[in-house]
């Protein structure tokens, strides 16, 4: 499945904090002082984008991967909803 | 040996709150406090007659006092200014609710400055040297459910701010009166018939309010922070069954975050610390309306203090 080719990564005027306590992950986004209760498809996501700018395609493969999902539509059209709630605040960014 | 406002004859007391002021030193801060309201001055004698009495002190936090802003106001329907550093930051009350006016305003003065600390609106508890920290929204029973454990042996560190150290994570005791609301005012007194109570003010905001002093004990070891153990976040139901129900860490985080004062303010260094107090800590959900069965469940916890 073709996914666009955008490239992502973390905006660079936020530092990003994750703490876990064994459950579901929180997110500290020193931009806005947010914190946030992550999805569990978002943390990978998140974690994967921390280590550097990837394409879209590469990194839903990865995410997918981490999970044990297919990629298939109904799997790209959740990461697509949890990768807008994270542009939309500022976490992530398209270059 | 320190001699305690309660050594202080009432005349006395009255007289230096009319002049130089008290200063009351109550747990990490400092007030001098003026007012020519008998009844601040009442209040004061019996609330913090345990509190250390000191003549004169280098520093104070807070400087506050509460006066009729004039001659006129002192005859014509009388209403009370809150000054803080002379600057009057709430709308004039009538004298009849001196003292709560009093409380709220030194709750006003923690709550909008000291970002020293990481402060939650909870009420924080002791026993078997962990706290109890319990974080909830005006109406939640919260005080009630206070009021009651302090008065079955635990020690109070605060009724209204959890004051977390931003190295170590620690519960820091702000040991004050507790402030009852309306029914919980006769829930208390016939819980327990040696509760000491303070002025009693009608028709205020809040409904009627008092506040209940403190123990000795609580008072006396007002310097010796605790390390956190549980976070229970109380709801008062009518008739429902005591039920502590655990609940998972990554939720009480975002719970407690909304009843903080300062957790935005503090940005990364407060997610550093609320994390800490919520890793040390075993979180629940609690409901009840019987006090006694409350208590039951709260002293079982407390063992759990390993």
């Amino acid at each position: 499945m073709v996914i666009d080719t955008n490239i992502l990564h973390i905006s660079a005027d936020a530092e990003l904090l994750l703490r876990s306590f064994g459950n579901e992950t929180l997110l500290f986004h020193s931009a806005s002082g947010d914190t946030l209760l992550l999805s569990p498809t978002a943390v990978p996501l998140v974690t994967r984008l921390q280590q550097g700018p990837l394409e879209k395609q590469v990194l839903f493969e990865y995410v997918a991967e981490e999970l044990n999902f297919e990629l298939d539509k109904s799997f790209i059209s959740h990461m697509d909803g949890v990768l807008s709630g994270l542009m939309k605040r500022d976490i992530v960014v398209e270059q | 040996m320190t001699s305690r406002i309660s050594d202080l004859d009432l005349s006395h007391l009255h007289s230096l709150l009319r002049s130089s002021g008290l200063y009351l030193k109550t747990g990490p801060f400092t007030y001098r406090i003026r007012s020519s309201v008998p009844a601040v001055a009442e209040g004061l004698h019996l609330l913090y007659g345990d509190n250390p009495y000191f003549q004169q002190l280098d520093f104070v936090d807070f400087d506050i006092r509460l006066d009729a802003p004039n001659r006129l106001r002192r005859r014509f329907r009388p209403k009370l200014e809150f000054y803080f550093d002379h600057q009057t930051p709430f709308k004039p009350l009538p004298l009849t609710q001196a003292y709560a006016f009093l409380e709220w305003g030194m709750n006003w003065c923690v709550s909008v400055h000291m970002n020293q600390y990481l402060k939650l609106h909870a009420a924080v508890l002791e026993k078997n040297g962990k706290a109890l920290v319990m974080p909830a929204a005006p109406g939640a029973g919260k005080s009630t459910l206070c009021a009651a454990l302090s008065l079955r042996g635990w020690r109070l560190l605060s009724d209204e701010h959890a004051l977390v150290s931003l190295k170590g994570s620690k519960l820091i005791p702000l040991c004050r009166p507790i402030s009852l609301k309306n029914k919980s005012i006769e829930v208390i007194k016939q819980f327990d018939s040696s509760v000491v109570l303070g002025p009693l003010c009608e028709d205020t905001h809040k409904g009627t309010v008092v506040h209940m002093k403190p123990d000795l004990r609580s008072v006396a070891q007002d310097n010796q922070s605790v390390k956190p153990g549980w976070m229970v976040f109380p709801k008062y139901i009518a008739g429902a069954e005591s039920r502590l129900t655990e609940r998972i860490k990554e939720t009480a985080f975002l719970k407690a975050g909304e009843q903080s004062f300062n957790y935005s303010l503090l940005g990364a260094k407060g997610f550093d610390v609320m994390s800490n107090l919520i890793e040390a800590s075993d979180c629940y959900n609690f409901s009840y309306s019987n006090l006694d069965e409350a208590i039951a469940i709260f002293d079982e916890l407390s063992e759990t203090a390993a």
